[in-house]
């Protein structure tokens, strides 16, 4: 009678390793904060799952927890509420962070969840993200379980610093050169972020705002790595009334690809700032 | 290009039409048109080296009269538009890239202007490109197209817009450096209230954006069509003695993706009919203070202004949520000259700090702080003392993100000297700057921190004679512009320029002129020279027509700071000419 139960149990741990499906979990090590663009961005999660036998299809529901580094539970997968997806037998299946972390399905706590609702991001930190395969009916896991760490930093996008806001720039010094600085991208990226100063002019009848959309830039210059650029603008200054400006830094990674921060624009642009020139300044402005 | 054209004739048509009735009609304004060129001679060709910087050409038309009509009724008219697309941020950047812009498209570019806003007593209705502002937290910092209202009969407030900001602009990476594509962007916008001028304001705000994924094809890659909802109130009071108190809350309902078929989570709700919520919905709040008073001589206020993680506007599209900021700033006259009753000092100074990442983290902590000293001693001499400081510290929060703490000084120094005789009076005017910027970096697990070190000194003497009894107005001056980074690096500059003003011709002509010659070192480079030479030429054609012109040009030869040959000694000469022609009603 032993042997036969112990045959039972070699059977039903054959027949399980059989369905066995091997998972590879891939998350971006520092993706953006705001939550709610993991969706769209297929880069942030990616789960490669493998193993089914050649002709067969195996329906799976993808199960994930969301720890804080302490272990704290964020949030989890109902496994009732997942949805049922066919792994192709012979061949590999990718998921995305739509498919792993399904908004349909996946619950976080109370408190992550207002966090979600009043800001769309999660709190910065270091999380955990555990992820495993289970059977349709959601009953047994049927393949290897992932872990992988992550950390949340809210981008920053750099802040501009000189020309201050609405500064006011002695022409006589400025004709010649104009400090530009403004801070680092933060977190700062492992490759020096590559800085495009951009600087527009305000034409006549133009809001600053409306030159920046529309103008194209008197000064578009790359830096790599530092946070300061000197201008010299070799601009004529005989004409009066041109004398406005409006400035920003755009950033990009050593790819070339624009960093947007939590910014919704996508375009990788600070919060510009304006400045103007003005001939015998007398320290009464600003 | 014919409905375009259709299009901007029949407004001049219609305010023309206006001016020729016999009614006491008035018109102000003016109207022109205006060419630019550019030229850029680049020696040797290759390689590349410096970059046009302008349009080659562009037409600029514009027509602005206002015509009054009576005491009630006025018609300001804005036609503002340029023949070529320049636009490189924003929505329509690299629209070149897809050809010819389509009708909608360049009516909502914001490189042009179309409007018209006849107003009737208390009522004005808004036709075209308008830039409303409502509020600091709603809506007002883009321009959008569409047709509304603002209305203030007695003391109270009923404002209303609906347009577009931008057209759907298809994405395309051909030619370079293609089009980052847009969505059609839609905007409504509202303002209920009362106000009193000079006493107080309340008003309700409410401005709603939509993205519509349809309207570009290829969509954008790096933007999903967003929805927003923003509702504030304002609440505005004014005391007696120039006191004052103004706030303005405001709360937002945001969803990135509005194609997203994803019911909404737990806990955020719809705000039907404004705005559905879905998944990735999101509600923040925001809110701005400031209390102070006013006065003469004296000013002193404390503003607040607070942005929630999650707080969004799509009618400020570059503001920066998940922020606080403290500013205290002061304003005051001192030392009263007893015999003109004037006061000889006045001191602006103001300190604050804001926090970024406020609720999400790691925070990061800025500090400024400025003040501007001038003090008037006598008729003859004056000094200016102005000091700034710039600080930002953020700490890491992951064995691979670094602390960066930023700190910026900058102190300046400028004494004027003013003398006269009988003929002309003289002006000598010292300036100098020091600027000392330090930035640190620390990786957690790094011993020894990597710092920055940066110092600028700016010199700058200037000399402005004023004749008496002549009509020409020079003026000089010489500058010494030195940076140093780390004692590695060191860029210095010296220049002189001159500048000459002088109406010609009987006063018809007026005529300014100026000459600038730099030379600079970079490192141990060979120097660099350049030398700009501009000139501005207005001829009153009549007492109605300017003809204006403007030409510059600006040569610039490198030592050999761009590698070898052939770039050694590589120069460029640019030259810029702008001629228009401008008619004045008086």
């Amino acid at each position: 009678m032993k042997k036969i139960i112990n045959l039972c149990i070699l059977l039903i741990c054959m027949l399980a390793a059989k369905a066995q499906v091997n998972i590879v979990l891939n998350v971006q090590p520092t993706p953006a904060a705001n939550y709610n663009t993991w969706s769209q961005r297929n880069e942030v999660i990616t789960l490669v799952s493998a193993g089914s036998a050649q002709g067969t299809t195996i329906a799976v529901k993808i199960n994930a927890t969301l720890e804080t580094a302490d272990g704290s539970p964020v949030g989890k997968t109902d496994i009732t509420r997942a949805a049922v997806r066919q792994l192709q037998g012979g061949g590999t299946s990718v998921f995305y962070a739509k498919d792993v972390l399904d908004p349909s399905a996946f619950i976080f706590n109370p408190s992550f969840q207002n966090q979600l609702n009043q800001t769309g991001k999660l709190k910065a930190g270091t999380y955990k993200l555990i992820v495993s395969l289970f059977n349709a009916a959601g009953t047994a896991q049927v393949s290897n379980e992932q872990t992988k760490i992550f950390t949340i930093v809210a981008a920053q996008l750099p802040v501009l610093i000189a020309p201050a806001n609405e500064a006011i720039l002695k022409e006589e010094a400025a004709q010649t050169a104009i400090v530009f600085r403004w801070t680092p991208i933060l977190p700062r990226p492992q490759e020096p972020a590559t800085y495009t100063v951009l600087v527009f002019e305000v034409l006549e009848g133009q809001t600053p705002m409306q030159a920046l959309r529309s103008n194209q830039p008197i000064l578009n210059a790359e830096v790599r790595g530092t946070t300061q650029y000197i201008w010299r603008p070799q601009l004529g200054m005989a004409e009066e009334g041109r004398n406005s400006f409006i400035w920003t830094i755009r950033s990009t990674d050593f790819r070339g690809t624009a960093i947007t921060g939590e910014s919704i624009n996508g375009d990788a642009v600070s919060e510009p700032y304006t400045f103007s020139f003005r001939k015998g300044w007398d320290g009464k402005g600003k | 290009m014919k409905l375009k054209l259709v299009f901007v004739f029949a407004c001049c048509f219609s305010s023309v039409a206006f001016a020729q009735t016999k009614s006491p009609v008035k018109i102000t304004g003016s109207m022109g048109v205006g060419y630019e060129g550019y030229g850029l001679n680049l020696n040797p060709n290759t390689p590349f080296f410096y970059g046009q910087r302008r349009p080659w050409n562009q037409f600029r038309v514009k027509f602005a009269p206002t015509i009054k009509i009576g005491e009630n009724f006025s018609l300001p008219v804005n036609i503002n538009f340029a023949t070529k697309p320049t636009n490189f941020l924003g929505p329509f950047a690299g629209i070149t890239a897809l050809g010819s812009q389509s009708f909608k498209q360049w009516l909502t570019n914001p490189l042009n202007n179309f409007s018209l806003n006849p107003k009737y007593k208390w009522a004005e209705l808004q036709l075209g490109t308008q830039y409303l502002n409502y509020s600091e937290l709603s809506t007002g910092d883009i321009g959008i197209f569409g047709a509304g209202f603002d209305l203030k009969p007695k003391n109270y407030l009923f404002k209303f817009f609906v347009g577009n900001s931008q057209q759907g602009v298809n994405y395309t990476l051909l030619p370079l450096p293609g089009s980052p594509g847009a969505y059609q962007r839609s905007h409504w916008m509202a303002q209920v209230g009362k106000e009193e001028e000079g006493k107080y304001k309340l008003a309700f705000n409410f401005a709603k954006g939509r993205d519509y994924f349809g309207s570009a094809s290829p969509p954008p890659p790096l933007a999903s069509p967003h929805e927003n909802f923003v509702t504030s109130f304002v609440s505005d009071v004014y005391f007696k003695k120039g006191y004052y108190f103004k706030t303005e809350l405001a709360q937002s309902i945001y969803t990135p993706d509005n194609t997203t078929t994803f019911l909404p989570p737990p806990g955020v709700k719809s705000f039907l009919p404004f705005i559905k919520a879905k998944a990735g919905t999101n509600k923040d709040y925001a809110a701005t203070a400031a209390i102070g008073k006013k006065s003469k001589n004296f000013d002193l206020g404390f503003n607040t202004r607070y942005l929630g993680a999650g707080y969004q506007s799509l009618g400020y599209p570059f503001q920066q949520s998940d922020k606080l900021d403290l500013t205290l700033n002061t304003r005051f006259n001192a030392w009263k000259d007893s015999s003109t009753g004037s006061y000889k000092m006045n001191v602006i100074a103001n300190i604050g700090n804001r926090i970024n990442n406020f609720n999400i983290g790691p925070r990061a902590n800025q500090f400024i702080g400025m003040i501007n000293w001038f003090t008037q001693f006598n008729p003859h001499f004056s000094l200016n003392l102005s000091y700034n400081n710039f600080g930002f510290n953020t700490n890491g929060v992951s064995s691979s993100t670094a602390t960066v703490k930023n700190v910026s000084n900058d102190i300046g120094v400028n004494p004027t000297y003013t003398w006269n005789n009988t003929k002309m009076s003289h002006l000598l005017s010292m300036s100098y700057n020091f600027s000392k910027y330090k930035e640190t970096v620390a990786l957690p697990l790094a011993y020894i921190p990597t710092i920055t070190n940066n110092t600028t000194h700016t010199a700058l003497l200037t000399y402005v004679p004023t004749y008496f009894n002549r009509k020409i107005s020079p003026d000089f001056s010489l500058m010494y512009f030195q940076n140093k980074i780390n004692l590695g690096f060191k860029l210095q500059l010296a220049s002189v320029s001159a500048g000459l003003a002088a109406p010609l011709l009987k006063e018809k002509l007026k005529w300014r002129g100026q000459l600038q010659y730099t030379v600079g070192k970079v490192a141990a480079f060979t120097k660099n020279d350049n030398v700009i030479a501009s000139m501005t030429a207005d001829y009153a054609i009549s007492k109605k027509v300017n003809w204006n012109n403007y030409f510059s040009t600006n040569y610039f030869k490198y030592g050999d700071e761009l590698g070898s040959i052939p770039l050694i000694g590589a120069n460029y000469l640019e030259s810029t000419v702008r001629t228009g022609f401008t008619y004045r009603w008086k």
